[in-house]
């Protein structure tokens, strides 16, 4: 056995072999013929909407006052930073530039990405939890990717009831932009919004990495939380060093400001093409930290 | 008094216990501020004058704000829903020979005591820094004023606090309350932006809350854009909102306690 391939005692491991896993708990390759493929997408379509229902009977059946408060909650938050957009817009005309319409295109777009992460990668608020009470030894017993079962271990459908809103009014602004909208910049804008959520997906993965190799309830998620929140306003408003690092470091204006940019016609090419890259280099450091942490995981629940 | 200086101990060696959580909740209170100051600072850089605030005024707002954040609505009492909910912690107390209130009053202040000194020790290296321009309060009696009103604003926050909390008597879900009250409150509060920015009928429904008690109004105080008249008159209705979230909290705390049940040890 390689160092840290396996360091738990796999009771299940016949269970494994039948799905194609290999003995590196963290190593799953799947070299399928199409067909095969196809099998495993579907199981994995199945674990998913089967983990999702479970959380939807959790949340809106049994917590369903909960649920309201925090439906509500969240509208609220996003009507009252609407209301000043808007509210400030009318008296200044333009915030860096960008008129008001334009600039609630940014921060619908920074919503729509906020929501949509949210909605599928809240586990990594759990993490900390997950690991404590030995969820993730539960979690690598079973016959699917560790990664996809913690990802999708929790699914915010709470998120859904907040998008719609979200989505119909970014469909009125965008109907009453200034510049009319190509449609090459409406699929590049669809494109860049997967690349952040590819993006966001990596941020999480890291987080949950470092959750797992420290073994601490990790609250790196909210100061993420936080940074992306940086995004409600286009990037231009801050100064040159921050906007470096909101591009390169921690790549909130490529996660909101690009995209937005992209479909209001202003982006060169060239910032397309290194948005992408910066979106595949964090997805690839994302993935290879994930191994260096499962590899030295160890159970510390009871 | 010196039991109470003991639940003070402990309470800040348990904050010293989790101090990289510590840390970054701080830190988290910076990344907003940074936000607003270069929002503002965008909005100014064409205009002298935007909502009855100069650049100077509404940088300090938006200093101030982070602050007081940091000391008004930090606290403690959205863990009172916790315990009424775990299995008979609340009980417990019923054996120790302290106030209930009290005590969750004393870990209160040492929670905003502390996260006042750190919040000021950042904020403080980036301002002389970058030498941000600052108002300075009109004179000592303008200072007094702002002081006086921060107390009530505490007091009025901490009962708030626990008459959400209460519900924790009735059902176990208490965090969505909180988190839509904490949110409602903040926005309300003007934790995020003065409220001379809204339109003026959204102002005068806020205004009839007890919210702008809390932020808005001690730092209008300390800007000086009340008067010595007004500012005494906006810290009287902020007693009055004080004494009347009091008897709301003690008449629901009351009902409360009668539809407790404990289970568990």
């Amino acid at each position: 056995m390689k160092p840290g391939e396996a360091n738990i005692n796999f009771k299940f491991q016949p269970v494994l072999d039948k799905v194609e896993t290999r003995p590196g708990i963290s190593n799953v390759k799947l070299h399928l013929p199409a067909g095969r493929q196809e099998f495993q997408i579907m199981k994995y379509l199945r674990v998913w909407t089967r983990l999702a229902k479970m959380r939807f009977r959790e949340y809106y059946i049994e917590s369903r006052l909960h649920s309201i408060f925090l439906i509500s909650g969240k509208l609220i938050r996003f009507s009252f930073f609407f209301i000043f957009i808007i509210a400030l817009l009318t008296k200044t005309q333009t915030l860096a530039g960008f008129s008001l319409y334009q600039t609630l295109l940014f921060f619908m777009t920074f919503n729509l990405i906020d929501i949509v992460s949210q909605f599928f990668l809240r586990s990594a608020y759990a993490i900390g939890w997950m690991i404590n009470k030995g969820e993730i030894d539960y979690i690598l017993t079973q016959p699917v990717n560790t990664l996809f079962r913690i990802v999708s271990d929790i699914i915010d459908l709470l998120d859904l009831a907040t998008l719609v809103p979200v989505v119909i009014v970014l469909g009125i602004i965008v109907a009453r932009l200034e510049t009319s909208i190509t449609f090459y910049n409406f699929i590049f804008y669809l494109l860049l919004c997967f690349n952040a959520l590819l993006i966001a997906f990596s941020i999480h993965v890291v987080i949950i990495a470092l959750s797992i190799l420290t073994q601490e309830i990790s609250s790196e998620i909210w100061v993420y939380r936080d940074l992306m929140t940086m995004g409600r306003f286009p990037v231009d408003i801050y100064s040159s060093l921050v906007q470096f690092v909101l591009t390169f470091i921690i790549p909130i204006a490529v996660m909101v400001s690009i995209p937005a940019k992209v479909l209001l016609g202003i982006l060169s090419w060239q910032w397309i093409l290194i948005s992408f890259a910066i979106g595949l280099t964090f997805f690839g450091i994302g993935i290879k930290f994930w191994h260096f942490a499962l590899r030295r995981y160890s159970s510390i629940s009871t | 008094m010196r039991k109470y200086l003991a639940v003070a101990r402990i309470t800040f060696a348990n904050v010293l216990v989790y101090r990289w959580e510590y840390l970054i909740s701080q830190f988290r209170a910076i990344l907003l501020l940074i936000t607003l100051y270069f929002l503002w600072t965008q909005v100014f850089k064409t205009r002298i004058i935007l909502f009855n605030f100069d650049r100077e005024q509404i940088i300090t707002y938006v200093f101030l704000a982070t602050i007081l954040r940091q000391f008004v609505i930090i606290s403690a009492t959205d863990q009172i829903a916790q315990e009424l909910q775990s299995w008979g912690k609340f009980f417990s107390y019923l054996l120790k020979p302290i106030g209930y209130f009290s005590y969750w009053f004393t870990v209160d202040l040492v929670y905003k005591l502390t996260s006042l000194v750190s919040i000021i020790l950042i904020i403080i290296i980036p301002t002389i820094f970058f030498q941000i321009p600052f108002v300075q309060p009109a004179g000592i009696l303008t200072f007094l004023l702002f002081l006086l009103a921060t107390f009530i604003a505490i007091l009025i926050y901490f009962y708030m606090g626990i008459l959400v909390s209460t519900t924790g008597f009735w059902t176990p879900q208490v965090w969505g309350l909180q988190f839509m009250m904490l949110l409602i409150l903040e926005f309300s509060a003007g934790a995020y932006f003065p409220l001379d920015v809204l339109p003026a009928t959204i102002q005068s429904v806020i205004k009839l809350t007890p919210f702008p008690y809390l932020l808005y109004y001690p730092i209008s105080i300390f800007l000086g854009k009340l008067s010595y008249i007004e500012s005494i008159r906006v810290i009287l209705i902020s007693t009055l909102w004080l004494f009347a979230v009091f008897s709301v909290t003690k008449f629901v705390w009351n009902k409360g306690l009668k539809a407790y049940e404990a289970w568990g040890g």
